[in-house]
């Protein structure tokens, strides 16, 4: 497993990861904009509520001064009328009042607090009164602020004048200066948002850039490719390790290709030359079959006048030669016959690979019933010999002329190396094995084969008996097994010494037969 | 009534040996033969062309025994020649070669010869066969001249 850097925030970070989480999807751009508009709009938001903060208490300020100099005004002018207890004198003082919009009382108190004089801005109390007098001071109850003053005379207190006001304008000139607050956020966000669009390039573009480069690397495979650098932070770094590591797989790319390279030579090397070798043994093989042929082929020629003119030869001096003379001649016309019938049989064997033909279906019933009835017939009905098939044989893929031949050879042996006075019994079977070979027993019971010569039945030239006990150039069996490896097959005999042998052989099996077969094998086994 | 002309075989053979044994298997005949031997296929055309001329020395053959492997134009050539001539199609053309091959029989066959014989090494075996195929084209080409 390859290991991973964590490149996850800290769990304590809980906004970033909201954050974090949220841009999830986001393109570098987009979280760079949304992270400077974040930022714009709490700062703005804490500096505009700071800014409107302090206004609400200095225009409260202002109106405790503006209201407690009215006050003040009024606490002056109203001296006498408290003096002397006049309320007319004071109301009419208390009706300089109606100037300010926003004051809803006004009232002059005796030093004990009584009301002398009132004005009501809406004309009557309607719970504008405040229900305590204080000294010198000011206080703001629910929508009112109240202020109070002393009438001072030659140093004593008197009474005391009591103004109070709403804080509709209060509330009026903070909306409005809210508004322009909230006006300018927007119009700063608005250029926030048009600045930082721009200015993000400065932080992503690079880094965008570098992702398309490392993309189309990626895809392309074209590590001959650089970023470029052009700033000397950390993005900058990020570009140069990029580009260095770059470089690292470059450099181990071409090595890698070199080695490729190199390899790939060396195996069209060896190819070239194992292609070379088996060319050359391809040659010598067909060269070697191409000479046994043709020597055998033209050896016939001359050995057949040898024998031919023997022949003439000894009918002509039939009567003038000496009998060991005839003797002689006899052995030489014997020697030539038999060295014909080895050059025959040599020609045969080389004619399997130079001469054979493709492959077709062969019902192997047919060529037994061929055999049997023409080229071994004259030999089964000498020995009165019995042929049996126990079971229909499979169908073959085989050269016909060929498998025929190998047939023919098995059981005309099987039919001459008998004890004699015995019938020869031959029995033929076939099974199909799991590679898809059909395998051929021909059963015979003659003399055997001793096991330690199960092998040399099978080398050219090699007999187990004199020709005087069975006849033969040696030959038979080193056609059949030339036959059934050009088949891709194999040979084979298992015997008991002196009861009968039996000879088996593979080849391959006839693709829709081998289905039939299959399927009624199959059908044999739901029975 | 017996015809006693004897029939004419023309022998196309290189080999003397061959040449003799044949000579030898048509000792024994029942009909009397007259042999002829050329060595080669253009000496055959050669022959054959002696006799449209109606040369006394060159008598028209009423068969052929023809060998296949031979220098010069060889047999096959020969036998592909004469069939293409409508005046000499006529006369029976019977192969006599070594080969055994299944290539060399069919070809002959094809190109119309009227049999094919192996030299065998058993000469009894050779001497029958070569009587019992002239005597049949004989006795065929004498209904012919009939």
């Amino acid at each position: 497993m390859k290991p991973k850097i964590d490149m996850t925030i800290p769990k304590r970070r809980a906004f970033s990861r909201l954050i974090a989480a949220t841009s999830h999807n986001m393109t570098i751009n987009h979280k760079l904009v949304m992270i400077i508009m974040l930022t714009c709009v709490a700062t703005l938001i804490i500096a505009g509520g700071t800014f409107t903060g302090y206004e609400w208490n200095i225009l409260r300020q202002l109106m405790v001064m503006n209201l407690s100099a009215q006050a003040e005004t009024l606490a002056e002018t109203c001296k006498a009328a408290v003096a002397f207890d006049d309320a007319e004198d004071a109301k009419e003082t208390l009706s300089s009042l109606k100037v300010g919009p926003s004051i809803v009382f006004g009232g002059i108190y005796d030093e004990e607090g009584k009301l002398i004089s009132a004005y009501y801005r809406y004309g009557s109390d309607r719970g504008v009164q405040p229900n305590s007098v204080q000294g010198d001071g000011y206080r703001f109850e629910g929508d009112y602020l109240t202020v109070f003053k002393c009438i001072i005379l030659d140093g004593d207190v008197i009474g005391t004048v009591c103004i109070r006001s709403d804080l509709e304008p209060l509330r009026r000139m903070l909306f409005s200066s809210i508004k322009i607050i909230l006006i300018i956020i927007g119009v700063s966000l608005l250029a926030a948002y048009f600045i930082s669009s721009r200015l993000q390039s400065v932080v992503s573009q690079p880094i965008i850039k570098l992702t398309e480069l490392a993309k189309a690397i990626s895809e392309g495979k074209d590590y001959a490719v650089r970023g470029v650098k052009v700033s000397n932070d950390e993005i900058g770094l990020l570009i140069d390790a990029f580009n260095e590591m770059l470089d690292e797989i470059q450099h181990r790319d071409h090595a890698l290709v070199e080695a490729n390279k190199e390899l790939e030579a060396k195996v069209a090397e060896r190819t070239a030359d194992l292609e070379a070798m088996i060319e050359k043994l391809n040659r010598s093989n067909r060269q070697l079959q191409e000479f046994t042929y043709v020597a055998s082929h033209d050896l016939r020629e001359p050995l057949r006048k040898i024998s031919a003119f023997g022949q003439l030869l000894a009918a002509s001096l039939s009567d003038k030669l000496e009998s060991d003379d005839r003797e002689n001649l006899d052995f030489m016309i014997d020697g030539a016959n038999r060295m014909q019938q080895m050059v025959e049989a040599l020609l045969t064997y080389s004619r399997i690979t130079t001469k054979g033909v493709d492959f077709e279906t062969i019902d192997l019933n047919e060529v037994v019933k061929e055999l049997t009835s023409f080229e071994l017939a004259v030999k089964i009905e000498e020995t009165n010999a019995a042929v049996e098939l126990p079971e229909p044989l499979h169908h073959v893929n085989c050269d016909a002329t060929q498998v025929r031949q190998l047939l023919q050879n098995l059981i005309a042996n099987a039919l001459k190396y008998q004890k004699t006075g015995v019938i020869p019994k031959i029995t033929i079977c076939s099974s199909v094995q799991d590679d898809g070979m059909v395998r051929v027993e021909v059963q015979d019971n003659g003399i055997g084969i001793e096991e330690e010569q199960y092998n040399n039945v099978f080398t050219m030239f090699r007999r187990l008996h004199t020709r005087q006990e069975y006849e033969g150039t040696g030959i038979g069996l080193a056609v059949c097994k030339k036959i059934v490896e050009r088949h891709g097959g194999d040979i084979g005999v298992s015997s008991v010494y002196r009861q009968g042998s039996t000879f088996w052989f593979t080849m391959p099996a006839a693709q829709e037969v081998t289905v039939n077969a299959a399927s009624q094998s199959d059908s044999q086994a739901t029975l | 009534m017996e015809d006693t002309k004897p029939a004419v075989v023309l022998l196309v053979e290189d080999d003397p040996g061959d040449q003799k044994l044949v000579k030898y298997a048509l000792r024994f005949q029942q009909h009397q033969s007259n042999l002829q031997i050329v060595g080669t296929g253009e000496e055959a055309i050669e022959y054959l062309r002696q006799c449209k001329k109606g040369d006394e020395s060159t008598p028209r053959p009423d068969i052929i025994l023809l060998d296949l492997n031979m220098p010069g134009m060889g047999g096959k050539k020969f036998l592909q020649n004469i069939k293409a001539d409508d005046e000499l199609s006529t006369i029976p053309v019977v192969v006599v070669s070594t080969s055994d091959e299944k290539q060399d029989i069919e070809e002959s066959y094809k190109l119309h010869a009227a049999g094919y014989v192996q030299k065998s090494d058993n000469l009894d075996k050779l001497r029958r066969i070569i009587q019992k195929l002239t005597q049949y084209w004989f006795a065929t080409s004498m209904l012919v001249k009939k």
